[in-house]
């Protein structure tokens, strides 16, 4: 099936070898309109009639990324996807908690009266409608671009969502066997629902995460866990690692998202995951973004430990100093594009490298 | 005695262990926590008011310090505050009767769009470790929420908390209407994606990187109420 991408192929290796440790991936985060006609006339749907229509209605939303998948800038390695996630750890509610959408991003509230129990109801509505909304994607698409997985989050950061990240925190020292086997659990249910999550999504066995700009020829993942910047490293190995182990052995592709200065402490623990692809790097408040120098060391590192690394919001004037220094094996550069001719741009700088 | 019932607390606060059922700190297992020590000491005759200051305070601020080196972390630190809580319960009376002089009051609240929290809790439980009443208004609050708090406590200084890009600009308003019921009170801001400039230009009074620099600016407004 022809997606609306002209040059998958290439980006297809572009990624394959970057899986690898090689070459240079160029993309940005998300999407940006693309000049001129778009790839087929697609109408817009009717404006939503509330912000739950916008964010809960598998018809309305599927219609809406049509719309706007038919439009998208897909130069460079810019990927075809769209983002049907449902909130950030949306694999919380399926395991109780609510999600409430909001003009800019998903909510999800910690469950009410949540008794320790990890427990995936099948028959949950969140889960109905993690399904029909793939599902509705998948067949608009009609094979034109696919469909992301939707940002599931696991580990620590889903405990949070499930009980607030202070109890979380706490019980790591009054409750540590209770957590590992919380953790355990929420793994198990994890990998439940992202293999039937692959059914849908999948195409013809490749996948694409909603976010990060990340294809692989095989089941994807992000792997990550946000509130370490909260814990000691020993922690961390003892609560966290385990459990990201079973996730890169499990998935073909992983990438693990390192966020926050504070988070660095860490770096190591998480080199050690052999079968890990590769690190992504977010800095921040009040630091540059990953197009900075300050950055290089950190890239290096992850490099030499053979991982990929996957660097954002890297500005145009950044793009050529960062190559120099880094060099041109093993780098997903997103930047950040403000319209095409950007990235005819960059895309001279990286043909020079490549 | 007594001085080592102060240390024992102190103790106590500053390893986190709340009582002697509390599984933590390992090497503490099996003994008194801050909550039975605290009883034993008010019935030994020990001062509530040095309970507090020597012990409780003093503690606190050691926890504080080390969790700035980052010799202890997050969890660490919220256990220390459970067992002050733990020993704060039973000198409740002597705050109510007066016998025991807090430091002033202080609101505190994540600005409205926001549900980050955890920042703000360590921010209130430190104040609270540092002699202040504390009165949290949780998350998501919005301008009246405030405003009506402070129309209760006009003594009261507020401390507002945001996390995102998006909500920091929320604090604003909220500023404003507190300002407006009561031109006195002093608002101090917090959280991190916000800087000492940004809080000026928003009007606030003060802006704390940590709950340290915080507490440092809070006690000055205290004993500048108190002469
Ligand atoms: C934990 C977390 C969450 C949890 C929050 C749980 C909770 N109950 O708090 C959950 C999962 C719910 C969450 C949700 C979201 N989050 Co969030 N989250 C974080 C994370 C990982 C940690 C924040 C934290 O708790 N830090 C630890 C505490 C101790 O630090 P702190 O809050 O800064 O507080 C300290 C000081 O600042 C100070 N302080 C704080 N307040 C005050 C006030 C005063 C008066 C004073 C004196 C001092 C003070 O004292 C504290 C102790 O030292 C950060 C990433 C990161 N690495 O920081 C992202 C982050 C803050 N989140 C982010 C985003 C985007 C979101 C979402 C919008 C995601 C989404 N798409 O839905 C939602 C927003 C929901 C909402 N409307 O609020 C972004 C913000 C980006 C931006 N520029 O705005 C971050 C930076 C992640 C990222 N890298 O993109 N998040």
């Amino acid at each position: 099936m022809m997606t609306w991408k002209s040059n998958f192929d290439e980006t297809k290796k572009h990624y394959l070898d970057w899986w690898k440790g090689k070459g240079i991936v160029l993309s940005m985060w998300e999407h940006l309109f693309k000049e001129g006609e778009p790839y087929e006339e697609i109408p817009p749907p009717p404006r939503h009639k509330d912000i739950n229509q916008f964010w809960f209605d598998p018809e309305w939303r599927s219609d809406y990324l049509h719309y706007r998948m038919s439009r998208n800038s897909y130069m460079a390695d810019i990927l075809p996807v769209a983002n049907a996630q449902l909130g950030p750890g949306s694999l919380a509610s399926l395991l109780g908690s609510e999600l409430e959408g909001r003009d800019d991003t998903i909510w999800i509230h910690p469950k009410k009266d949540f008794d320790e129990t990890i427990q995936f109801d099948e028959d949950n509505r969140w889960w109905k409608l993690h399904q029909d909304l793939l599902s509705a994607v998948k067949k608009r698409s009609e094979g034109k671009y696919m469909v992301g997985c939707p940002d599931l989050i696991e580990g620590l950061d889903v405990l949070a969502s499930l009980k607030g990240p202070d109890n979380v925190l706490v019980d790591l020292i009054l409750e540590p066997e209770r957590t590992l086997e919380q953790l355990a659990e929420i793994n198990k249910v994890y990998f439940d629902v992202f293999d039937r999550i692959y059914d849908i999504i999948n195409m013809e066995g490749e996948m694409a995460f909603c976010y990060f700009s990340l294809w692989a020829p095989g089941k994807v993942s992000k792997l990550q866990v946000d509130l370490s910047i909260m814990i000691s490293e020993e922690d961390f190995r003892h609560f966290c690692l385990p459990f990201l182990e079973e996730q890169t052995r499990q998935i073909d592709y992983t990438l693990y998202h390192l966020d926050g200065v504070d988070a660095i402490r860490h770096l190591d623990a998480v080199l050690e995951l052999k079968e890990l692809n590769g690190v992504q790097w977010t800095p921040g408040y009040g630091q540059p973004q990953g197009g900075n120098s300050r950055w290089y060391d950190l890239y290096k590192r992850v490099l030499a430990a053979g991982k990929s690394v996957m660097i954002n919001w890297v500005t145009l004037d950044e793009l050529e100093p960062l190559i120099d220094h880094v060099g041109n094996q093993g780098l997903h550069i997103n930047v950040d594009f403000k319209s095409e001719r950007e990235i005819e741009k960059a895309l001279t700088i990286v043909d020079k490298y490549r | 005695m007594k001085l080592e019932l102060i240390n024992k607390l102190f103790e106590c606060v500053e390893f986190g262990k709340i009582n002697i059922n509390s599984p933590y700190p390992p090497q503490m297992k099996g003994l008194p926590g801050a909550d039975e020590i605290t009883q034993e000491a008010l019935v030994a005759g020990v001062n509530p008011d040095e309970i507090l200051n020597r012990a409780l305070i003093a503690a606190m601020n050691k926890v504080g310090e080390k969790f700035t080196e980052k010799k202890i972390f997050v969890p660490q630190m919220l256990l220390s505050a459970k067992a002050m809580n733990a020993s704060m319960n039973h000198l409740k009376p002597y705050f109510a009767d007066g016998s025991v002089k807090r430091k002033g009051v202080f609101i505190v609240g994540t600005v409205f769009g926001d549900l980050h929290d955890i920042g703000k809790n360590l921010l209130s439980m430190m104040v609270e470790g540092a002699g202040w009443e504390v009165i949290d208004l949780g998350i998501d609050v919005n301008t009246e929420a405030f405003v009506e708090k402070v129309k209760e406590y006009p003594d009261a200084v507020v401390g507002i908390s945001a996390l995102l890009t998006t909500t920091m600009v929320n604090i604003e308003p909220v500023i404003k209407a507190i300002k407006q019921a009561s031109p006195a009170t002093k608002v101090i801001v917090g959280g991190a994606p916000l800087t000492a400039a940004f809080a000026a230009s928003i009007g606030a009074d003060a802006y704390g990187k940590n709950p340290r620099e915080g507490i440092i600016w809070l006690d000055l407004q205290s004993q500048k109420m108190n002469n």
